[in-house]
């Protein structure tokens, strides 16, 4: 069997999957996070939560390892992300995916291509036929139905977002970064792709991801961090946001910020 | 003051420093294209279309322009001390050594350098580099890589066109100025032509390209978040490439001549 189905998904190993430890990252001479340690569990799911321009999109890219620390370290399976050799990096990539909160959709491709993407780059073997497989199963995964041979600009920003999503999804990653994932999207969308991410966490897929979708938060989080000036203010569990009234208050009220 | 000046003084070697990186790290994917990549061939064949085919037109505007003024303003002169037959040399010192390859250069910076640098620029703010490197493709292989191809091969080939059309375009000229057999002409320019001639031509227009395509994407690839950034990328590739451009043409000049004077001595 070709493509992502074949996939060797890992081995299992003690300690968190992803980790940042004392990471700091500073632009433009400003420092956006300071110090932030965060172990991300295997399987687990992990909502990173706070006030708009708090860092949280830059915490979950240092995780993703799209944006390098200018301080401390990032590790995946316990290597720092930013010392793997090229093969290393091309096996984490190929079990992480990013969707980002504009989309991200290379504006210069058509749909096809874009979904095809990662799937040459990962599973070069793939003939036309399984591509447009899986082409064809991941958009169906996420509910698109219409013409895949045009550019993104002919697209709703909702529709960017599935696609953005199905991008995500078509090598079946084992680790999934979200920066605000259900925004832009109306009801049914948004309800499609949060049954989406809980059966990816049923699968055991870790899921990072930012949003200020309370609901939303407490219907899928294991985990939730609030960042708050660079920094990570709290860090507590589902149970502990459910059942303590005073970290529920504190959390509600950083999101709504 | 003086910190002010130290301060603009490092920076420009950092850029000069990550510039070299840059222009390193294509080379080293320069491989990676050829033996792995099969998904930037269209990227490389519309560079080319783009930088090229294109400019085919305005090129040959321009290469028939210099040869009519070579032609028109030197021929008179020539003439009068009976020297007409140096117009030959003096055709191929300028339309193919020296002025081809550099207004070639300028042509692409001009419609090329630009589009990439704004491109690459719009990219980086739609976080669509990111986007590359989260789906495991290196911007470099993918972005950079194929527009280094495409600019500099089609530096290389409009450079032999621009020469071709501008010898050739200039033999129109003299009919009207001084009318020669197509024959005598031709024959005489090609007796002027020298190997060293074509050679620094070539090179020239081959380190052109090469400078103008990696100072371009790097322009790009400089922006931070702002979409305001993105003309001024553009404006920072043309200014570069040209400085660029015109140092490399000064230092290969200097070479030619200094290599033709001790072969001569």
């Amino acid at each position: 069997m070709t493509g992502p189905g074949a996939v060797g998904q890992g081995e299992a190993k003690a300690g968190p999957l992803v980790s940042l430890e004392d990471a700091t990252f500073a632009a433009q001479g400003k420092l956006i996070v300071q110090g932030v340690t965060i172990p991300f569990e295997e399987g687990k799911t992990t909502a990173l939560v706070g006030p708009s321009g708090g860092g949280k999109s830059t915490v979950l890219k240092l995780a993703a390892g799209l944006i390098v620390p200018t301080d401390g370290v990032v590790r995946f399976r316990g290597s720092d992300i930013s010392l793997m050799t090229r093969a290393k990096t091309l096996a984490f990539r190929k079990e992480s995916a990013f969707v980002f909160q504009d989309s991200a959709l290379w504006a210069n491709q058509n749909l096809r291509q874009i979904l095809e993407l990662p799937l040459k780059t990962h599973f070069p073997e793939m003939g036309k036929k399984d591509l447009d497989a899986r082409v064809a199963e991941v958009l169906a995964l996420v509910g698109y139905r219409k013409d895949v041979d045009i550019r993104p600009s002919q697209l709703s920003m909702g529709e960017q977002k599935l696609i953005a999503f199905a991008r995500a999804l078509v090598c079946k990653p084992r680790l999934l970064f979200l920066d605000e994932w259900t925004e832009s999207l109306d009801d049914t969308a948004a309800r499609r792709l949060v049954s989406l991410v809980k059966r990816k966490q049923a699968e055991g897929t870790t899921v990072i991801y930012v949003s200020h979708n309370l609901g939303i938060i407490r219907d899928t989080a294991h985990h939730i961090c609030m960042i708050v000036d660079g920094r990570l203010s709290l860090s507590v569990t589902a149970e502990e946001f459910a059942n303590n009234g005073n970290l529920s208050k504190t959390i509600e009220k950083g999101i709504a910020l | 003051m003086l910190k002010k000046l130290g301060a603009t003084v490092n920076d420009k070697i950092s850029a000069s420093v990550y510039t070299i990186g840059f222009f390193g790290k294509t080379i080293r994917g320069l491989g990676r294209f050829f033996y792995h990549n099969r998904t930037s061939t269209k990227i490389l064949i519309m560079q080319i279309l783009f930088t090229f085919v294109e400019a085919l037109g305005i090129s040959s505007l321009l290469a028939m322009g210099i040869g009519a003024a070579v032609n028109v303003l030197g021929l008179p002169i020539l003439t009068s001390f009976s020297q007409q037959k140096l117009i030959y040399p003096l055709l191929i010192t300028i339309i193919t050594r020296e002025l081809g390859p550099l207004l070639t250069a300028f042509i692409i910076i001009a419609r090329s350098a630009t589009a990439i640098a704004t491109e690459v620029a719009g990219m980086v703010v739609s976080h669509e580099i990111e986007a590359y490197i989260s789906v495991g493709v290196d911007p470099i292989e993918h972005i950079a890589v194929p527009r280094f191809i495409g600019v500099t091969l089609s530096l290389f080939l409009l450079n032999i066109y621009f020469s071709i059309f501008g010898l050739a375009g200039s033999f129109l000229i003299v009919q009207i100025l001084n009318p020669t057999p197509a024959a005598d002409y031709f024959n005489n320019l090609l007796a002027t032509l020298r190997i060293s001639d074509i050679l620094v031509s070539l090179i020239k227009s081959l380190v052109f390209g090469m400078i103008l395509a990696v100072v371009a994407t790097v322009q790009g690839f400089s922006v931070e978040r702002a979409s305001t950034e993105i003309p001024q990328a553009g404006l920072r590739a043309v200014g570069s490439a040209f400085a660029w451009c015109i140092t490399a043409d000064i230092v290969i000049s200097a070479l030619y001549y200094m290599l033709s004077a001790g072969g001569a001595a």
